[in-house]
């Protein structure tokens, strides 16, 4: 259709964008390496400091912003697009706070003491996983999903883990506050490059799947009824997504922290550019969602150079406004 | 085409309808009518597959509904809800185009010619081409309504459900929607309709369902169904009942 | 709230970064053919031990240091590579060093990719006495082959350390609660090198007992302590002393002994910091009698 091809258009359009933001991070640090001698780096094979900044420092990182990103955008947009409310994002449901108390419980525990360096993503999983099992436990009765208690559950839980995590903190000795504050914080600085094709792995899976039902998500946001009337079969798409939106955020998550404000913001300023349909949406909500983490972490890392802001405050602080200014205009509306 | 056998439905514990037994044939053009909570829209909402019956069956071609894989029953029964509600942000032309998912396979997203064809031609026949870029929160009520209908042409289906189609449009809107529809009917497909307006139901249609209190009171032709005393006593108000004086088809009237 | 005792409990972090012993094993590695050498290249991520290693005379090879690495003036116009808890890797990859000292307030993340691309980083653990301060300070020295120097700072340390003990004489110890940060009040428990210092200027740390840093304005009260040391700088400072004053009942409010200490120099010290803090504490406690 003539409309779809013309948003097709926006899917090149941020894909260039997203490569720019990628070259752009490539290039800039604390560490300033003049453009062409990047390409020359690149390219030869020698061994210098530079060179290790480039393809061991910025490369991973930009790789897991691509992943985490990507992977919080497409949750949000099918979160969103299931429970037809513009409030939700991913951590509404509690995944967050599941798996920030699940990494707590791991630090005061001294869980990394058996599991060394994949023990704080492990249990953020297994945290994230079993907030996830739960709320999916009460919100279901017979007759389905319900999601209104869905979502008020979810709200609850979030509050229930962040009231946990306070106890847990107030209880532990300093030097394990210490972790615990900076891993809630979020930070795309992972040494462990498994964790990173893990984590962007996952969420290439949640968008291929999510794209594969966007059809039926534009059922489904007419409603619940209207879907169904259309084929669509209801209770086992909301709990496909519920899944899909729960392991992707829970991975993303376990491997780098809270990072704030993506699956909520980038969700809505797509759904301006592109429209409803959710064939374009969740793509273009991948790519753009990619490219707004790491433009955010970019800019994190140089800002106040040598030092580097949490990432969280950057997409906290840009998010808030673009959302704000999306809100602002007349013509939108969920 | 559409049987239901001593059906019993409702919602959770409670129990809306109370034992109906009842047929449409192909072909045929129903009227639902009957006062507010009588269960028109639970009637519908059970002829669709969307309910599951407590006791009973709604056979369709000789399957039970509530048997039959959704796509398949999404492919013969087409439903239309009350229209006001639909805030989702589509634009006409993709909102018309949902009515072609349930001919998609599992990996199939994007529309192929025969869906794009299909589109045009159900945009064409409800008069609503020119609308095909506007999104659905711009459109007036009655081309909302239009928008509805021709999403649920685009299933291309055998049976048609509408729930209460003209509710909300004003007169112009009403007469085009139902000569759409009967023009529709015509053309062969079934319909089932519920309608709030008697003399909507008498005008159009060749069988008019009374409901009252989850049960069938009255089944007929308009002539049948319209009787002073059954009325004033279902719906519980007085009225008269006179002939239309064109089409010799009975007219309601309130009176105080 | 969360935010407020987040910050908080932040701040306490960064100013009890003081180090011991070794945690394990595993990071006395080196490579073989360095054991000779002292590192050319030293990045420091702890402002303690950079204030050491110039005790230690090895200033010139330090190549990096945190923001918060103040003393000797000297170290300021260091190459700068981020805070005590947020290194910049890419910063000290370029610097290539061939030695990283680290503590256990370093991101993990940090110093994890830092011996992934084969670093040299070690991590030194949280100090809870003069002992572990010592130990650390000769582990230290012996990284940069520097252990006779060390060695000879820790003998005249510990010979200060006796004569000021033996000057104290038989002199009565006064009940003393340090506060080292406020909302929610922060105090330092038996087992940490605040408490020793207490000790060691011959004081009684009331809150010894405690099993982690919060403590309860009540239990001050209770407890009411002779001398209240305020382990912050400025205006936080002022402002809490201004909330004890209003509890006269306190026997440190009443006779006015409130007073407040530098924190870098009491939460981040050097053996010779060490002594010389000792040295303060005792004038603040015993100096009037």
């Amino acid at each position: 259709m003539e409309s779809s091809r013309g948003n097709i258009g926006w899917v090149f359009l941020l894909m260039a964008i997203l490569l720019a933001v990628m070259l752009f991070s490539l290039a800039v640090g604390a560490v300033e390496i003049p453009i062409r001698r990047i390409f020359y780096l690149l390219t030869e094979n020698c061994e210098s400091p530079e060179r290790a900044i480039l393809l061991k420092v910025r490369l991973p990182r930009i790789f897991l912003g691509l992943g985490v990103g990507g992977g919080l955008a497409i949750s949000g947009v099918i979160l969103q697009g299931m429970l037809r409310n513009p409030l939700v994002e991913p951590y509404t449901l509690g995944i967050s706070g599941g798996a920030a108390l699940g990494v707590c419980l791991n630090i005061v525990l001294g869980g990394s003491a058996i599991l060394g360096s994949l023990s704080t993503p492990l249990s953020g999983f297994l945290g994230a996983l079993g907030v996830i099992f739960f709320v999916y436990t009460i919100s279901s009765s017979r007759g389905g999903m319900r999601l209104s208690r869905l979502l008020l559950i979810g709200v609850m839980v979030s509050f229930m883990a962040s009231s946990l995590i306070m106890l847990v903190m107030a209880l532990s000795e300093t030097r394990d506050l210490h972790g615990i504050i900076f891993w809630i914080m979020g930070s795309l600085e992972e040494p462990n490059p498994w964790l990173i094709k893990t984590a962007l792995f996952v969420s290439v899976f949640g968008a291929v799947i999510s794209f594969i039902y966007s059809a039926d998500l534009n059922a489904l946001s007419l409603g619940e009824e209207e879907a169904f009337h259309l084929g669509v079969r209801v209770e086992r798409m909301k709990r496909i997504i519920f899944v899909i939106a729960s392991v992707v955020t829970g991975c993303c998550v376990a491997v780098s922290g809270v990072i704030g404000f993506i699956g909520l913001v980038v969700p809505h300023l797509m759904r301006l550019l592109v429209g409803g349909d959710h064939r374009i949406l969740v793509v273009a909500s991948f790519i753009s969602g990619a490219a707004f983490l790491i433009l955010c972490d970019t800019v994190a890392r140089i800002i106040i150079a040598p030092m580097e802001l949490p990432v969280g405050v950057i997409t906290g602080l840009v998010g808030g406004v673009l959302f704000i200014y999306a809100l602002s205009r007349k013509d939108y509306s969920f | 085409m559409i049987k239901l056998e001593n059906l019993f439905c409702g919602y959770g514990k409670k129990t809306v309808l109370k034992g109906l037994n009842l047929e449409v044939r192909t072909g045929g053009f129903a009227a639902l009518i009957g006062p507010n909570g009588s269960g028109k829209t639970t009637l519908v909402r059970t002829m669709s597959g969307l309910l599951t019956p407590q006791k009973g069956k709604v056979i369709f071609d000789g399957k039970d509904v509530n048997k039959m894989p959704h796509k398949e029953l999404a492919k013969k029964i087409a439903v239309m809800t009350q229209a006001q509600t639909l805030t989702a942000p589509f634009c006409v032309e993709e909102f018309v185009l949902l009515g072609r998912i349930p001919y998609w396979g599992r990996f199939q997203v994007v529309e192929d010619k025969k869906d794009i064809e299909l589109v045009e031609r159900v945009l064409s026949r409800t008069g609503i081409s020119h609308l095909r870029q506007r999104p659905l929160k711009e459109l007036s009520g009655g081309e909302r309504q239009l928008a509805n209908l021709a999403r649920a042409l685009a299933q291309e289906p055998d049976l048609l459900l509408l729930d209460e189609p003209t509710a909300h449009l004003d007169i112009g809107h009403q007469v085009q929607i139902m000569d759409l529809v009967r023009d529709l009917n015509d053309k062969g497909l079934t319909i089932v309709a519920v309608l709030h307006d008697l003399n909507l139901a008498s005008l159009y249609c060749q069988k008019l369902i009374l409901l009252s209190d989850g049960k069938i009171q009255k089944v007929g032709s308009a002539t049948d169904v319209l009787e002073q005393e059954v009325i004033n006593k279902v719906y519980g108000t007085s009225i008269t009942i006179r002939q239309d004086p064109v089409t010799s088809l009975p007219f309601v009237f309130p009176v105080h | 709230m969360k935010i407020r005792f987040m910050v908080s409990v932040f701040f306490v972090l960064l100013l009890s970064n003081a180090f011991s012993a070794p945690s394990d094993a595993e990071d006395h590695r080196g490579n073989p053919q360095d054991i000779f050498r002292p590192p050319q290249r030293i990045v420091s991520l702890v402002p303690a031990v950079t204030e050491e290693l110039f005790l230690l005379g090895m200033g010139d090879s330090i190549v990096g240091v945190t923001v918060y690495c103040q003393r000797p003036p000297e170290a300021q116009v260091k190459e700068k590579v981020g805070t005590v808890i947020d290194a910049n890797v890419e910063k000290i990859i370029e610097l290539s060093p061939d030695l990283v000292i680290a503590s256990p307030l370093s991101g993990r993340r940090q110093t994890r990719k830092l011996q992934r691309l084969a670093i040299n980083v070690e991590v030194f653990d949280e100090a809870v006495d003069f002992k572990g301060l010592c130990e650390n300070f000769l582990r230290l020295s012996r990284l940069v082959k520097k252990e006779e120097e060390g060695r000879k700072v820790i003998r005249e340390a510990k010979r200060d350390l006796k004569s000021i003990s033996e000057s104290l004489g038989a002199s009565s110890s006064p009940r003393v609660f340090v506060q080292i940060g406020a909302n929610p009040l922060f105090t330092a428990k038996g087992e940490s090198f605040i408490n020793d210092l207490v000790e060691r200027a011959r004081g009684i740390n009331i809150a010894k007992d405690a099993t982690n840093g919060i403590f309860s304005r009540e239990e001050v009260i209770e407890r009411n302590p002779d001398i209240i040391l305020i382990a912050t700088m400025g205006i936080i400072a002022e402002k809490e002393k201004e909330v004890w004053l209003r509890y006269q009942e306190i026997n440190a409010v009443n006779k006015g002994r409130i007073f407040t200490i530098d924190s870098n120099r009491v939460c981040s010290p050097t053996p010779v910091s060490f002594v010389d803090t000792v040295k303060e504490l005792v004038e603040l406690f015993h100096g009037e009698q």
